[in-house]
């Protein structure tokens, strides 16, 4: 009994919180980005098709474009593609401060990088990785729908450092070239899917060293 | 109340039966009154079907013809409350709980052989039933493991004085044919028969777009059931009787290779299934009985798997099973108001399988007590429970309660609660198998950290979604389960029943990709993740219109839920990408609910039958539309997309009875022709007629 009135306080709770949050949104963006009146919202890019195919992808959220493997020693690069393994520029993976975690969440409500639980790349256990709780596709073998594919879970945003400690946010749309939509006869038939190890993504980096977007 | 001689007599000719059936008032002058449906599922005891305080249906033998099919998948699909899946056979699905949870018993002893948890319900020959007892909601208070959304127990019929021999043999689509026969002697103390059954049929083979669909595979079957009943003494009785079964399949299926090729494969299964059941009966006196059975059963599957291009061998795999059991059965009918039954048991099961990395024995043992009593003339309580002890998992107590309260000779109102378990089988502990050409794997509990770990330092394991340490130990499922149901008969032709159910499932094991190999194909173990929800209600209405006619309703809501997924969605984390690519959040009212189950469900019957032997049946069976799998990342049905469409069956039956020892019967099932590739256990139009003989002659 006591758990209903709390489930349904909660709901109240909830209802007005979304309510007081529209009217905020709605009413400033300046609110928005903490004390910083003139910073705009963070710009939200699209990476289009960033291929592995031929090796690992490094790419650079700062600057919104790939990164040469000759630098991959470097800090020059965020985040690297391999196929279905993601790798930050930290840990065991790159000389940066790079780390990340995944929450379940829409990107265009993720107005505030989490501050704790960034985990960096450990040997053989990278932090964007379900082996590390950071779940973000799925696969579905022969016998799934379609059959062996990977899927993007949606909902699932990860939030990452960059290589120079900036707060970024990430959305996964695509696997395959094109972003193809996975529901379609074309792409459950395996002679006629696009090519994959295609990443698409979508991101922001926080202005200014703070962790609103 | 007291006892006549005449109820004396009555008793000492059927067995000390629970004396609660005579309490109900006897009403001579409804002629439906006369015939009382005892059961013994509910209880273990001989009891009037009206008073049973669970929710319990039968099958007559004479519904068991009207349908006129030979397997017991077919008469199974036309109960309400029971969805008919497919999987690795053809199961049963009830509550809202698949195969693995519903008991099959024969004469009370359960069947084995299942094959990835479902009993395949094509196995089982219609021909000789007397009686089908559904029993649902669980029953592991009676029945231990496995009886977690109930038990169906089916009833074979023993020869009545004299002799018989009854021929039937039916001809149907597909080149499908049955033949039974039936030959039963009974002399004096001595009650033996035998039944035989050949089912031969060249399989189903639906052609959907470009992929192969089977809906079962070319069978020829033998069913032996030899039988023998011997009253050795005025208060002992042997009862002997067995099942000796042997069949063999083909079927052709696709497989999709990881090289985006598909190969047909051809499989051709040999299965065997041999059970012994002798049973020693003392009834010293009219308030005891003493039961001591020793069960026997051997199941043996082996299956080889040929490509179909060159004949080269895909797989091949023996699985075979023994299960033993003792069991002493005491019951004590103390007097008209108190009933108690008690047991104990020792079962040792032992399995062989090419795909599991070890042999596998299990060792349980049990005992259960319970108390069966009418506390006023209105008020009856059934309850008890059982203690099981497994050597391989922990220790269950599986209590039930269960009451009756007839407000008025029209309406009763049963309600109950009860607590069922299934213990893992041995599948999930020792399960070693690796799919030749889709490459996936599949490890038990047991073997997969020793199978994983090597596949790591041979580099074969490209990502691990769990550490291996999280694959742990697997505990046994467990419910606990709420039914209310009611019954009302207005007047004796017409009786209205319903029950409300309410199933809350915990440490569900489900088949949880664990690892990826190289191969880009996925490595399955089974884990204890899944917490579940099933409730719905169910409605039947019988109708007895005239002499000739009769008709009967049914309808089931159903709904089963992962309650995982319903807090995720009531916390926003489940969500979807819509049509135009943006990523939206679920509601709860998105989400269809576990695979596999239809929310609504029902049937239609209607029988005529006449002074002149005709008898005329048409069905009609409903299944609507369930969520088959899913497809947009989510995990969850949530789109139409994920709806497998609802299926509408017609069937039909015409039998005429000719000079009374024959009968011609013809028909057709799913006359409407509905086929989709989501019900692989409905065939297309199949047409069906038959001759049956029944002799009968005293024996002096």
């Amino acid at each position: 009994m006591f758990n209903l009135i709390f489930q349904f306080t909660m709901k109240r709770i909830s209802l007005f919180t979304l309510l007081a949050a529209t009217i905020i949104s709605c009413s400033s963006d300046d609110d928005n980005n903490g004390g910083n009146a003139n910073t705009p919202p963070a710009k939200v890019y699209t990476a289009e098709d960033i291929s592995s195919v031929d090796g690992k992808a490094y790419y650079s959220l700062r600057t919104q474009s790939l990164v040469a493997a000759e630098d991959s020693a470097t800090t020059k690069w965020d985040i690297a593609f391999d196929g279905t393994n993601i790798y930050l520029n930290g840990g065991v993976s790159g000389p940066g401060d790079a780390a990340g975690q995944v929450k379940a969440t829409l990107f265009d409500e993720a107005d505030e990088a989490p501050e704790n639980g960034y985990i960096k790349d450990k040997v053989g256990l990278p932090a964007i990785s379900a082996a590390a709780g950071n779940t973000w596709y799925i696969y579905n073998d022969g016998a799934g729908t379609p059959p062996h594919s990977i899927i993007m879970t949606p909902g699932r945003v990860i939030f990452v450092k960059t290589a120079d400690g900036q707060y970024a946010k990430i959305e996964l749309l695509s696997y395959y070239k094109g972003n193809p939509d996975t529901g379609t006869q074309a792409f459950a038939n395996l002679q006629t899917r696009p090519p994959s190890r295609y990443h698409t993504f979508r991101f922001a980096v926080a202005a200014d060293g703070g962790r609103k977007f | 109340m007291s006892k006549t001689p005449f109820l004396l007599l009555l008793t000492a000719a059927m067995g000390p039966i629970g004396l609660r059936a005579q309490l109900a008032p006897s009403d001579s002058t409804a002629k439906t009154e006369n015939i009382k449906e005892i059961v013994v599922t509910a209880s273990r005891t001989e009891m009037d079907l009206e008073d049973v305080p669970v929710p319990m249906s039968v099958i007559t033998s004479e519904e068991i013809a009207n349908i006129g099919a030979p397997r017991l998948t077919d008469v199974l699909r036309e109960q309400t409350g029971i969805q008919i899946v497919s999987g690795h056979g053809t199961g049963v699905q009830m509550q809202g709980m698949g195969s693995d949870y519903v008991m099959i018993l024969v004469n009370g002893e359960p069947l084995i052989g299942r094959t990835a948890g479902t009993l395949d319900l094509d196995r089982i020959a219609v021909g000789n039933i007397k009686r089908i007892e559904i029993l649902k909601g669980p029953a592991s208070a009676l029945y231990g493991s496995e009886a977690m959304a109930g038990v169906i127990n089916i009833i074979t019929e023993k020869s009545s004085e004299g002799q018989h021999l009854n021929l039937s043999a039916n001809y149907r689509t597909f080149n499908t044919s049955d033949f039974n026969l039936d030959y039963g002697v009974k002399k004096k103390n001595l009650n033996t028969g035998i039944v035989i059954n050949r089912f031969a049929s060249d399989g189903i083979q639906l052609e959907q777009s470009d992929e192969v669909q089977i809906s079962f595979p070319a069978t020829t079957a033998y069913t032996m059931s030899p039988y023998a009943e011997w009253q050795m003494h005025k208060k002992w009785k042997l009862d002997v009787s067995a099942r000796l079964y042997d069949e063999q399949q083909a079927s052709l299926f696709t497989v999709a290779g990881s090289d985006d090729v598909t190969h047909n494969i051809i499989s051709s299964g040999y299965r065997k299934e041999y059970t012994l059941l002798p049973k020693l009966i003392f009834t010293p006196n009219l308030r005891n009985k003493i039961q001591l059975r020793q069960y026997a059963t051997y199941y043996q599957f082996e299956e080889e798997m040929n490509y179909e291009s060159d004949g080269a061998l895909y797989s091949t795999s023996i699985f075979t099973q023994q299960f033993f059991r003792t069991e002493l059965q005491h019951d004590y009918f103390h007097n008209s108001l108190h009933t108690l039954t008690s047991g104990m048991g020792y079962a040792p099961e032992l399995v062989e399988a090419t795909r599991y990395a070890d042999e596998g024995t299990f060792r349980a043992a049990y005992a259960f007590v319970q108390h069966s009593w009418q506390a006023t003339n209105k008020l009856y309580f059934l309850y008890g429970g059982r203690y099981d002890i497994h050597s391989a998992y922990r220790n269950r107590l599986s209590p039930k309660l269960a009451a009756q309260y007839k407000a008025t000779k029209k309406i009763s109102i049963n309600a109950s609660l009860g607590g069922g378990y299934k213990a893992p089988d041995f599948r999930h502990l020792l399960l070693d198998f690796t799919n030749p050409i889709a490459g996936y794997s599949v490890f038990g509990a047991k073997t997969a950290n020793r199978r994983i770990s090597e596949m790591q330092e041979m580099g074969l394991i490209e990502a691990l979604y769990f550490s291996p340490h999280q694959i742990q130990d697997l505990r046994p499922e467990h419910s606990m389960a709420y039914n209310l149901g009611w019954r009302y008969a207005p007047v004796t032709s017409l009786c209205f029943t319903g029950n409300f159910f309410y199933n809350n499932i915990s440490d569900l094991i489900e088949t949880t990709p664990v690892a990826r190999n190289v191969n880009g194909s996925n490595i399955f173990s089974y884990r204890n993740i899944a917490r579940v929800q099933t409730c719905g209600a169910e409605f039947n209405a019988n109708y007895t219109a005239t002499k000739n006619w009769s008709f009967a309703a049914g309808y089931e809501y159903l709904r089963a839920e992962d309650l995982d997924v319903l807090e995720q969605i009531e916390n926003g984390e489940i969500f979807r990408r819509n049509p135009q690519g943006v990523t939206e959040r679920i509601e709860r009212g998105d989400y269809f609910g576990l695979f596999n189950r239809a929310r609504h469900s029902g049937n239609v019957k209607v029988t005529y039958s006449n002074n002149s032997g005709w008898n005329v049946s048409l069905r009609s069976i409903y299944r609507g539309p369930f969520p088959f799998g899913d497809i947009n990342g989510n995990n969850i049905a949530d789109v139409q997309d994920e709806m497998a469409p609802a299926t509408v069956l017609l069937n039909m039956r015409v039998s005429k009875t000719i000079y009374k020892k024959f009968l011609v019967e013809t028909g057709v099932m799913n006359l409407l022709g509905q086929v989709n590739r989501f019900e692989p256990t409905v065939a297309g139009r199949i047409w069906f007629a038959g001759l049956k003989m029944n002799l009968n002659w005293e024996g002096k």
